[in-house]
């Protein structure tokens, strides 16, 4: 029976690509080796006169396999890996937690905790932006050499047309979805901060929250925290990750857009629950979700990864 | 025929609280080295995923013996069961060379009752 380590969540989080991700950069890799193929290697091997352009197409695929590939190796072998090494650390300052005093440094009452949202709306919309980019440059090469010629001299090859408009259609939602997230760039961020830096199971978490800028438009603010189990496997050649929900409570919810500039709140997870937890294959994770409503507009949607510790017992 | 036979005194326990166990064992073989081993295991929906935390060894000299056992227990992770994971404790009594073992079962957790996530949302 293979053994694999068990690891408690800390606050040194090591950047990982999340699992994800991997269609992103199969279809990066698609992408280049469809160009490899079909505008390098099939020129060359029948003997096409434009080396220059088999050539260039050689050379402009190789930077998307590359990505591709190597983007999926290493979210591959991360998973392989022990990804943080903090259980004995954990553990010990559990044990000195439960039967010593509880000094204000174990409490992490010594420091504030600003939270980060797991993504940036920049970096978000940077990223469609690109994908959407290399999809539509890609999809658009036969579509201008093939169908619209095609149409234009009324010689239609409607196998290539209804083939091209799956992937055409999925350039459209590109487009849509970068547009929404350039439009949701101008929304106001909120920055949420806890009064410790070691929030812990039945402990009152105080949490403060500012948002700087406009929030006449937010016609509703909901904080809520999550707690959520997660199992991967295996199903056949592909790695699936379920979530469960099982734990939610609403934190605040904010109907009047004064009371959304600043505030603070106290909340309590129960101390029946389990704190966060990770191993190789299955995890308990802690959420905190912010959700504005903001009428004829993209919403305010920010989650924030939270790592929580056990109680403390004396 | 051997035998090796665990007895713990409760198998329900407070994180980081000392393990009561007693071994015997009857071996048609001896001298034997008897290994004790405290872990937990996942399971569930996921892949198991399983940490032996604890490991110690002593010998059995003569053919039939018994010995007390006592041991602090790890205090993380928590005994619990959910809708995807139930992270189950466990100690377990071998003799490698002979293909003999004896496991149980343990409760680790605050309370010493497993954490339940299956009715956890408030409401």
């Amino acid at each position: 029976m293979a053994e694999h380590m068990s690891v408690v969540g800390s606050h040194q989080k090591q950047k990982r690509l999340p699992g994800c991700m991997i269609p992103f950069f199969g279809i990066f890799a698609f992408a280049g080796f469809a160009v490899m193929i079909g505008a390098g290697i099939m020129p060359l091997v029948n003997g096409e006169d434009d080396l220059g352009q088999a050539i260039f197409a050689l050379i402009f695929s190789l930077p998307f396999i590359g990505i591709g590939a190597g983007g999926i190796f290493v979210i591959l072998r991360q998973r392989r890996s022990n990804p943080l090494s903090g259980l004995d650390e954990q553990a010990q300052e559990t044990r000195d937690a439960n039967y010593n005093y509880a000094s204000p440094e174990q409490l992490g009452l010594d420091q504030e905790l600003e939270l980060k949202a797991s993504s940036s709306p920049v970096a978000r919309t940077i990223v469609i932006l690109i994908f959407a980019l290399i999809w539509n440059g890609i999809t658009s090469i036969p579509i201008i050499q093939e169908v619209i010629p095609g149409f234009q001299s009324g010689d239609i090859d409607w196998g290539l047309t209804i083939f091209m408009s799956l992937f055409a259609l999925v350039g459209l939602a590109l487009i849509g979805g970068f547009v929404y997230s350039f439009l949701a760039l101008k929304n106001p961020r909120p920055q949420l901060c806890l009064h410790t830096s070691q929030p812990r199971l039945g402990q009152p978490l105080k949490l403060q929250m500012d948002i700087p800028g406009d929030t006449h438009r937010i016609a509703n603010l909901r904080i809520t925290i999550k707690g959520n189990e997660s199992a991967t496997y295996r199903r056949g050649t592909d790695t699936v990750t379920s979530t469960e929900l099982f734990y939610e409570a609403d934190i605040c919810e904010i109907m009047d857009s004064v009371d959304m500039r600043s505030g603070h709140f106290t909340f309590t997870i129960p101390a029946n629950l389990m704190p966060s937890w990770k191993a190789d294959n299955n995890e308990i994770t802690w959420q905190i979700e912010l959700k504005g409503d903001i009428p004829h507009w993209p919403d305010i949607s920010e989650t924030y990864e939270l790592t929580v510790y056990p109680e403390l017992r004396r | 025929m051997s035998a090796l036979t665990l007895e713990l005194q409760q198998d329900h326990y407070e994180p980081g609280a000392t393990l009561n166990a007693g071994i015997s064992w009857q071996l048609d073989e001896a001298p034997a080295t008897i290994h004790i081993r405290i872990g937990w295991r996942t399971s569930g929906i996921g892949t198991e995923d399983l940490e032996v935390v604890d490991v110690w060894t002593f010998d059995a000299d003569n053919n039939q013996g018994s010995q007390q056992l006592q041991r602090q227990l790890p205090d993380f992770p928590y005994s619990f069961t959910g809708k995807l994971i139930t992270v189950t404790w466990f100690i377990e009594a071998s003799i490698d060379s002979q293909n003999i073992t004896s496991s149980s079962d343990l409760v680790i957790a605050p309370g010493e009752q497993e954490i339940d996530l299956n009715n956890a949302t408030p409401g």
